[in-house]
């Protein structure tokens, strides 16, 4: 419910900005936001519940009369789009989008179809809401135009150590093994992995690294064997994310 | 013969007119969406025919096609990153993607069979996996460069190389290297009997392929804003190409640029029209024209000349 909650404040803070900087847009029957999501391909789970978090968001909002531009009540539009998890397929969905003079762009999942499509967003001057994505480094190449209500890999980092202190002492995870992904994403949420054993009290026993799309894991896990690790910390994209469950 | 190379010929006119006419859109149309979809149809092109050369002429398979179109992105991006002019940039990434495919085709063409494409699908995958491991991070212009973009300039810089790669063709056709570059997919011992350096001829074709297709990456660095470096090397850019090829009409001029705007233009269009089973429709569309069409949207085209060629059109061919 939180997250809805930060969707929707998100979203009618966007729109604010978004009206503001498309003066084209005139009093139309309904404000019209553009979402690209990937709904097929490699992001489909992802992007499904992205979309399903927008379409709650978009009904919630409207339900409530719609979002208050210039002291009149208008309803939300979606319009969502399928980029097929392609980046190339991003920049042309959200070129379609702005064609239908979207005041907003939401995001899909996956930190390359983000860049792809902050990017387009900074150079369409259209307002870029990226949901589902921790990627911190996007957020420090001066984007103006792009906006996040998602954790970023330091703050994931940050919330393990109340996490784990939530533990009872005695069974406290000490040593833990990083299975870094090979990725800026991936090297980002090392260092906090690393960082936050600072405050949570563990120690990093075991680093080793895997590529995008890695099927065999077992030097990974043999060294996180053999240095008695308690705790492993991985990245949870899909499907290389869901190897070390069960 | 004459008859359906006169018929190609006349095709071949045609698409380079429309090509040549694609240059106005700009002028006529303020949309970026128009001119971003211009862009990806121009690439497709562009990248297709450079695949057409090698194994719709040439008969020599290249299921690696994405090494050449990502040595040329890799290297005009870091180059043009780094300050060099586009335009220098862009050869050099040619000549980058020329060189590893000669070097490929020197090794691959000693053996017979489907060691070529084998070979460039292994080259594929070691550059994805390498330049993945290698250059982990996203590549994203500078956002002072962002502000200054202009979809324009790609379109083109787009136009000109997809209307260059279907002029190349064109003149390879019937010239004496395109010539013997289809001696050699027909029969390769019949060929060298008749007088044609297979391996030369083969070399050559992979040289002007590669080229291609390495400009082609350059392109894709000069206008995509932001993607990871192992992106341009994805298998899916030689399927892309292939696909495009073949579902047009492999090894003829005009095919190409047919299989793209079905592949570009109507699939695009579908994905906005129909959000939920838009792959769905395209998949049935695709099967359909295989399955009618085994010479491609080309052969659709030569049918329909043929009908009118003969008058009273005939239900049921």
């Amino acid at each position: 419910m939180r997250q809805r909650a930060g969707f929707r404040t998100a979203i009618v803070v966007l729109l604010a900005a978004g009206l503001a900087a498309w003066p084209a847009v005139s009093a139309a029957q309904a404000v019209k936001v553009g979402a690209v999501v990937p709904l097929t391909g490699r992001y489909a789970s992802g992007g499904a519940q992205v979309r399903a978090g927008y379409e709650i968001a978009v009904e919630d909002v409207n339900r409530q009369g719609g979002v208050t531009v210039g002291g009149k009540k208008l309803p939300l539009e979606l319009v969502l789009l399928d980029d097929e998890s392609d980046a190339t397929k991003t920049v042309s969905r959200l070129e379609t989008l702005a064609a239908q003079n979207v005041v907003a762009y939401l995001g899909g999942f996956g930190s390359d179809l983000h860049a792809a499509a902050a990017s387009v967003a900074e150079k369409n001057k259209i307002p870029y809401l990226g949901v589902a994505f921790a990627l911190n480094k996007i957020h420090q190449q001066g984007f103006r135009y792009l906006f996040s209500p998602f954790w970023k890999s330091p703050d994931i980092g940050q919330q393990l150590v109340p996490m784990l202190s939530a533990i009872p002492a005695g069974e406290r995870p000490r040593r833990a093994a990083i299975f870094q992904e090979k990725t800026d994403w991936g090297r980002e949420m090392a260092a906090a992995f690393v960082e936050a054993g600072k405050g949570a009290g563990y120690e990093v026993v075991a680093h080793g690294e895997y590529a995008p799309g890695a099927k065999d894991y077992s030097d990974l896990i043999l060294k996180a064997k053999a240095s008695q690790a308690d705790v492993v910390y991985a990245l949870p994209t899909p499907p290389e994310g869901l190897f070390g469950r069960g | 013969m004459t008859g359906p190379r006169r018929l190609d010929r006349r095709a071949a006119a045609a698409t380079v007119l429309a090509l040549a006419a694609l240059g106005l859109v700009p002028l006529l149309v303020r949309r970026e969406d128009v001119l971003n979809l211009g862009v990806v149809f121009l690439l497709s092109v562009a990248l297709a025919q450079s695949w057409n050369v090698v194994a719709g002429l040439a008969g020599q398979v290249n299921l690696g096609h994405a090494a050449f179109f990502g040595l040329g992105a890799l290297v005009t991006r870091s180059l043009w990153v780094g300050g060099t002019p586009i335009a220098a940039a862009m050869a050099l990434g040619a000549a980058v993607a020329t060189a590893a495919g000669v070097a490929l085709g020197l090794v691959a063409f000693r053996l017979r069979g489907a060691y070529f494409a084998i070979g460039t699908l292994a080259l594929a995958e070691i550059l994805r996996l390498t330049v993945g491991n290698l250059l982990s991070e996203i590549s994203t212009l500078p956002a002072a460069t962002i502000a200054g973009y202009r979809l324009t300039a790609r379109y083109y810089a787009a136009l000109g190389l997809a209307l260059g790669s279907v002029l190349v063709v064109a003149a390879l056709v019937g010239s004496r290297l395109g010539l013997g570059m289809q001696a050699v997919r027909e029969d390769e011992a019949a060929a060298e009997a008749a007088g044609v350096g297979a391996l030369g001829v083969k070399l050559q074709a992979v040289a002007v392929s590669t080229g291609l297709a390495g400009l082609t990456g350059g392109l894709f660095a000069y206008y995509h804003i932001s993607y990871y470096p192992q992106h341009p090397f994805s298998p899916a850019w030689t399927f892309d190409a292939l696909l495009i090829t073949f579902v047009g009409g492999v090894g003829t001029v005009h095919g190409p640029v047919l299989g793209a705007l079905f592949y570009v233009v109507v699939k695009e269009y579908l994905a906005v029209r129909w959000v939920d089973f838009h792959l769905l429709v395209f998949g049935i569309l695709f099967v359909a024209i295989v399955l009618l069409l085994p010479g491609g949207l080309v052969e659709a085209g030569q049918r329909l000349s043929r009908r009118l060629a003969r008058g009273a059109p005939r239900p049921g061919c």
